[in-house]
């Protein structure tokens, strides 16, 4: 019998391009503020679980035995969890495993990831994972693999790049009331249709940055929770689904893998009708396209009507269902793991109406933080209640 | 397969190579840029004393671990380390005969923490648990706030 859980506390860093802070600075400012704002100490913590991207990227191998000390994880069940870009939000679930199995009542989670050591460029982390025959001798990176599933996916529904631009607009424009932001910016569908191609259609405002950065979340138990605060967040569906590392096999315009994890957190939450009863939502947006790709695998909107969606507001922070008000990976910026605690962190704040000048208009219960990633195969979901 | 093709020689069966080229730039933190100036400039250890349950640790860190508070006090150790435990060494990672090279984990009186170093001195039996020992740096000139601006640790 699965007992409910609640997040009742969240911190952040500066999310920046480099960072002074080593990787366990930053997952100790992070911790710390997500102990602060639950009025907890590290004495309340009976468990701890961290997620990070690969090792590559902090230049550390067993990252997760390295950093844990900024985590408060000495002498504690510490665990890592890893399942690539999706690892941000797959953090809690993690934790959720801890609390929701009654092994312990409170759990610490923390999503770290410092990019800027590696280089010539963290991209070179990823060299490793194509297909050694296949894919490595033609120079593959994954920028190939999102422009080729961004044309499909325009090709399928007949989308203009003019539309997805509209998502780099919105995120960058969220993005500049976000106390961490590395990006935040008022831009135009024209400056992202003038700027650099990288690897066609992709283009350079259709991206989002590499990043440092740290976030936490703190896990409780419904009887530990309802102590603590008036405002707990009900950590109620939680869902993930890995695909095959043959991306050749995926239909590229629809992210089934998604669709999967989704239908798996709207079960256990007893959400019927996801785009009704989701007043707000945190799709992962690495790239514009993923933000609409990612809401139609999300059931929030039909098969390559996301676009049209965000050309008429409904996506905005006053429209019918804001997506990524924080500003998402396109505007705060994209540390892997703590970019999807970051959408955690969002989720949190606006359904305890705390997101300051970020909060949506309309009165959010129930909200959705989702990420994805290793080979483009893995979808990871987060239903939160008010 | 080499096992099925009976292969001894590794290179007889049919593979090829790649290399994956990374380089990292790390960043020495913001406790870890005290630490390595005060290395540099004045050739002295930084530590950090937690407010708290006042353990001391070096090298400075910017947290306790325990407490899970920033530690804000800094001092400098004035005075000796000592031999915590040692070792010789013979052969370097890749198996080459390398040494004999005396390596020592140096502790400081009342301080969480150690210095792993070369120890110079002329043979192993030389060194005892407890031995007094202090640094020998590099000129100040030379000093860049890296461990190798101490060449070894020698008697006290
Ligand atoms: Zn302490």
């Amino acid at each position: 019998m699965k007992r409910r859980v609640a997040i009742v506390g969240a911190g952040i860093t500066l999310f920046r391009r480099r960072m002074l802070e080593t990787p366990k600075e930053l997952s100790f400012e992070a911790s710390k503020m997500a102990l602060d704002s639950a009025g907890l100490t590290l004495k309340d913590i009976q468990s701890v679980v961290s997620g990070s991207a690969p090792d590559a990227f902090d230049g550390v191998h067993m990252k997760g035995e390295y950093y844990l000390d900024g985590m408060g994880a000495i002498g504690k069940p510490h665990e890592r969890v890893y399942v690539g870009g999706g690892t941000g939000v797959f953090t809690p679930i993690g934790g959720w495993w801890n609390v929701a199995s009654g092994l312990y009542d409170t759990c610490l989670c923390v999503a770290e990831e410092k990019m800027s050591p590696l280089h010539p460029h963290p991209q070179y982390a990823f060299w490793s994972i194509f297909d050694q025959i296949l894919e490595r001798p033609l120079g593959t990176t994954l920028l190939w693999i999102f422009s080729l599933e961004m044309r499909r996916y325009m090709h399928k529904y007949g989308i203009k790049e003019e539309e997805i631009a509209e998502v780099a607009v919105k995120n960058k424009g969220n993005a500049v009331d976000h106390p961490s932001a590395q990006l935040g910016a008022k831009i135009t569908v024209d400056d992202v249709m003038r700027s650099e191609p990288i690897c066609e259609p992709v283009k350079r405002l259709d991206v989002s940055p590499p990043s440092d950065g740290a976030a936490a979340v703190i896990l409780a138990s419904e009887k530990v929770a309802k102590k603590l605060t008036d405002q707990p967040v009900w950590l109620d569906g939680v869902g993930w689904t890995l695909d095959s590392t043959h991306w050749t096999n995926r239909d590229l315009a629809y992210p089934e893998y998604v669709e999967k994890a989704a239908k798996m957190a709207y079960k256990m939450a007893g959400i019927k009708n996801p785009r009704k009863e989701i007043d707000v939502a945190e799709p992962y947006d690495p790239f514009d396209y993923k933000e609409l790709h990612h809401l139609e695998g999300l059931q929030l909107a039909g098969k390559g009507e996301a676009p049209k969606m965000t050309v008429d507001g409904v996506t905005q922070r006053d429209g019918d269902l804001p997506v990524c008000p924080s500003g998402g990976l396109l505007g705060v910026g994209n540390p892997i793991a703590a970019a999807g605690m970051m959408k955690i962190c969002e989720i949190f704040w606006q359904l305890r109406g705390e997101a300051g000048k970020r909060q949506v208009k309309k009165d959010a219960r129930t909200g959705l933080a989702q990420a994805w990633g290793d080979l483009m195969q893995v979808g990871t979901v987060a239903v939160m209640r008010s | 397969m080499p096992i099925l093709e009976k292969i001894t020689q590794p290179l007889q069966a049919r593979h090829w190579t790649d290399s994956i080229p990374l380089e990292f730039h790390y960043t020495a933190g913001v406790a870890g840029e005290s630490f390595r100036r005060e290395l540099k400039e004045n050739g002295r250890f930084l530590s950090s004393k937690c407010a708290e349950c006042k353990t001391t640790y070096i090298p400075a860190r910017m947290f306790c671990p325990s407490c899970f508070i920033e530690m804000k006090e800094t001092r400098t150790l004035e005075e000796p380390g000592y031999i915590y435990s040692y070792t010789t060494v013979n052969r370097n990672r890749t198996g080459e005969p390398n040494g004999p090279l005396t390596i020592g984990l140096i502790r400081f009186e009342g301080v969480k923490g150690g210095i792993v170093h070369k120890l110079d001195v002329k043979e192993h039996g030389s060194v005892s648990f407890g031995m007094k020992v202090v640094p020998i740096l590099k000129e100040a000139s030379e000093r860049t706030g890296a461990l190798t601006d101490i060449l070894a640790f020698r008697p006290a």
